[in-house]
């Protein structure tokens, strides 16, 4: 019976074979990325812009804000400003997720610390990514401004968040 | 009207005149009334007087014939003429005391002329007897003197014929003028002549004579006469000696009959100075009759004032008549326009237009116009009732002619029916004597029944005492799964915390391979990475498998719980059926003892058949009465549809006869 060791490691291997192959493609991005849930999307995010993962304790809203702005929360003593991704993304399908299973995500902007609040982190795994060439987006097509569209090694499409777009964006609607 | 009424006020009566016609009037009555009071005292007084100047003579008359042996009065009705007499003569006095005062002198001459004469009366009242027995006398001598007479004539003839001498048949022959003489004399003196004592002597000596010669004619007998004379001679001798004995008897009451004669005379001298009396009475008394026209000259001249007055109160009213007809004819002048108008008004009335409306107004056809606009007005209420009546009628009657043609198909279908049950009956006869037939074979099958029903009860026992097991152990089980849902509920707190667990282990994970990947990126440690890679993928596959677990275990939970409820719920129904079972028992005990009472019902059942196979059949023959009397009955209601459609007709008919009667638009409904 093979320890459970020797299956990670295993698994390890198999996991570099993937990555050779896929840099043999010059538009193919090999990372692990953070897959997560948004009402029925799954987005990906690139891990090494995630800072930390944490639970959701407790939220104050503030009133007069942007309706993307969640509201204010704890962190390690120190104020953490959320933004409802779901809706600075445009998803407005209705929220039908569990409490036990919302999370924060913790990016670091130039200025300070920043929460990202989504439904649900389903995993943080290894992708081998093509760039799709998106046609010229629709104005209102809000999805498509915050995100890259790639195409995974099974030909399924898939979103990854664009952080960059992402902090300009809010540093632009807060000013 | 009241223009009218005004002007009748207005007339005045001529009163002066009419009150002086009463009072001339008034006179008129009163004077002749006075004249024909006295004119009556004065006739009655005349009345009497002339009575007692008639009685006078009566009495006078009565007295004369009283004493004649044939007149017609006799002494009682001389007597009531003196009553008469005498009652008048009391009248007289006192009828009147003014008048007998007034007339005093006269009446008292009157009374003492009657006193004479009545004396007079009384005298021959009281010779009443003698009267009579004159009377008798004469009826005797009336009856005995022809005899007499006619034997002495044969005797007469005798001698003649026999050749007598002389002095035979003067003799004889004196003898006839002797008898002719008595009766004569005789009838003086009953008849009271004046010189009554001078014929009674005559007759007397008459008799005394002829008995001698009678008595010399016996004497001779031998020589003159046979057997046959001298038997004649006997008889006339002896007829005489009748007559002699009258002739004594009415010698003696010659003196009497001299003073009866006596007073007739004084009666016959006095009644003329009494007559002469009443008249002088009478005389006056006409005179008073006289005096008593001067009362009905007053009463005649007040009649002429009375006519004058009555002439005047005429020409007075004949004035106002005319001048009360010249305003009457205006008056007719303004009521015939009225009348006319109003007729206008209403020549539509008889075309029976009952919208009209008559103006009132106060003339006199205003009242007239009131009262035809009410009676209009009732004949529209009543046409319109009418009209909604016969609207009403003639739908009801269509009703009825529907349900009636409806019941007439129900009839026949009745009709039908009970043929098909009369049929059905005969089936239910057949089925009956079945029933009878198997009755009989139903009491085995109770009695059957009442030993499984004992086998059941016992059955039903035993079933109790399981249930009774069934619901102790089901008691048992519950608790255990009680327990068991304790336990559940103990692992599902664990899980619970193993979930948290594995949720923070999976975000220390997520960290963990964050940290890693930044650490990688600065000292490229890249199999830190890989391996916490896989151990977050492992966290991520245990919180999935504790999730999964949790979710079983919830599912456990929930199902042991619906096991649990199911389980009370069933012990429930074990006890709910324990008791039935119970409830069972006792009903199969009173099974038993129904199905003991089952089959003597059934056997009566049996004998029940039997009757009832009896009253079916006469079912069937009292159902082939009602088809019969159903078949009447469908008759009768198309004769009834008959006459529904001709009161429909009828309706139709009454609703044209209003049909020229118009009424308003609001009251005339459309039809």
């Amino acid at each position: 019976m093979m320890t459970p060791y020797k299956l990670l490691y295993g698994m390890s291997l198999l996991r570099d074979k993937k990555r050779l192959q896929s840099q043999e493609n010059e538009n193919s991005e090999d990372s692990s990325f953070l897959r997560i849930n948004i009402r029925d999307h799954a987005i990906l995010i690139r891990q090494s812009e995630i800072e930390e993962i944490i639970p959701v304790l407790h939220i104050t809203p503030i009133l007069g804000t942007k309706p993307w702005f969640k509201g204010l929360t704890s962190f390690r003593g120190n104020l953490l400003p959320l933004v409802d991704l779901a809706i600075l993304l445009g998803i407005n399908q209705p929220d039908n997720t569990t409490t036990t299973d919302v999370r924060i995500l913790v990016i670091q902007t130039p200025e300070n610390l920043l929460g990202l609040y989504i439904d649900k982190v389903e995993s943080i795994r290894h992708y081998w990514l093509k760039k799709v060439t998106q046609p010229q987006s629709e104005p209102n097509d809000v999805l498509a401004r915050y995100c890259h569209l790639y195409r995974m090694q099974n030909d399924h499409s898939i979103f990854v968040l664009n952080m960059q777009a992402i902090r300009r964006s809010i540093e632009l609607m807060s000013a | 009207m009241s223009t009218v009424y005004h002007n009748h006020s207005q007339s005045k009566l001529p009163w002066f005149p009419i009150i002086l016609l009463i009072v001339f009037i008034a006179c008129m009555v009163v004077a002749f009334e006075y004249a024909s009071i006295e004119n009556k005292k004065t006739q009655n007084y005349l009345t009497i007087l002339s009575e007692q100047s008639l009685l006078s003579q009566q009495i006078s008359a009565s007295t004369s014939q009283s004493l004649l042996l044939k007149g017609k009065h006799d002494v009682s009705t001389i007597q009531a003429l003196r009553d008469k007499f005498d009652k008048n003569l009391t009248m007289l006095q006192k009828i009147d005391a003014e008048i007998s005062l007034r007339y005093q002198v006269e009446i008292e001459q009157l009374v003492q002329k009657w006193g004479v004469y009545q004396q007079e009366i009384d005298t021959i009242l009281a010779g009443k007897k003698i009267i009579s027995s004159n009377q008798a006398y004469a009826k005797k001598m009336s009856r005995l003197i022809p005899s007499l007479h006619s034997k002495s004539e044969m005797i007469t003839q005798y001698m003649l014929d026999n050749n007598a001498n002389n002095k035979q048949i003067i003799l004889t022959s004196r003898q006839v003028m002797l008898i002719q003489r008595i009766d004569n004399n005789i009838n003086r003196v009953l008849n009271t002549h004046q010189n009554i004592s001078a014929a009674s002597d005559q007759f007397v000596q008459d008799a005394a004579e002829f008995s001698q010669v009678l008595a010399k004619l016996l004497k001779n007998e031998s020589k003159l006469l046979n057997t046959e004379q001298l038997q004649l001679v006997k008889e006339t001798r002896n007829l005489f000696k009748n007559v002699n004995k009258t002739i004594a008897m009415v010698s003696e009451l010659a003196p009497t009959l001299q003073k009866l004669s006596k007073a007739t005379f004084s009666i016959e001298t006095h009644s003329k100075m009494l007559l002469q009396a009443v008249r002088d009475v009478q005389e006056r008394f006409k005179l008073r009759e006289d005096h008593n026209s001067f009362y009905n000259i007053t009463a005649i001249v007040f009649g002429v004032l009375a006519l004058l007055m009555a002439m005047w109160l005429a020409y007075s009213l004949f004035k106002q008549a005319r001048q009360r007809l010249r305003s009457s004819h205006r008056l007719n002048d303004q009521q015939q326009q009225a009348i006319e108008k109003l007729l206008e008004e209403m020549s539509t009335l008889a075309e029976g237009d009952l919208t009209i409306k008559a103006t009132v107004s106060e003339n006199i056809t205003g009242a007239i116009a009131d009262s035809v606009n009410y009676a209009v007005e009732a004949l529209r209420v009543l046409v319109t009732k009418i009209n909604n009546t016969s609207r009403e009628l003639t739908h009801n009657a269509s009703k009825a002619d529907n349900t009636i043609q409806l019941l007439s198909s129900l009839s026949q279908q009745q009709n039908q029916k009970i043929t098909d049950s009369s049929q059905s009956i005969a089936v239910l006869i057949d089925s009956i004597k079945n029933v009878s037939k198997n009755a009989a074979s139903s009491a085995q099958v109770a009695e059957k029944s009442l030993a499984i029903s004992h086998t059941g009860a016992s059955t039903v026992r035993n079933t109790i005492a399981g249930m009774s097991t069934i619901r102790e152990q089901i008691q048992s089980t519950s608790k255990r799964i009680k327990r068991l849902s304790e336990s559940s509920q103990e692992i599902g707190n664990i899980v619970h915390l193993m979930s948290d667990i594995a949720e923070q282990t999976n975000i220390l994970a997520l960290n963990a391979a964050i940290q890693a990947s930044a650490a990688e990126s600065q000292n490229n440690s890249q199999n830190f990475s890989a391996l916490s890679d896989e151990v977050q993928q492992l966290s991520q596959d245990a919180s999935e498998a504790t999730r999964k677990i949790e979710v079983l275990v919830r599912a456990i939970l929930a199902d042991t719980e619906e096991a649990v409820a199911s389980m009370e719920v069933t012990t429930a129904h074990v006890v709910e059926g324990t008791h039935n079972a119970e409830v069972a028992k006792n009903s199969l005990n009173e099974i038993e003892n129904v199905s003991a009472q089952l089959a003597d019902l059934i056997e009566n059942i049996s004998s029940v058949s039997i009757d009832q196979f009896d009253s079916a059949e006469q079912i069937s023959e009292t159902i082939n009465v009602i088809q019969y009397i159903t078949q009447q009955t469908s008759d009768q209601v198309v004769e009834t549809t008959q006459y529904i459609g001709d009161l429909t007709k009828t309706t139709a008919e009454l609703r044209e006869s209003i049909y020229g009667f118009v009424l308003p638009q609001e009251e005339s409904q459309p039809e």
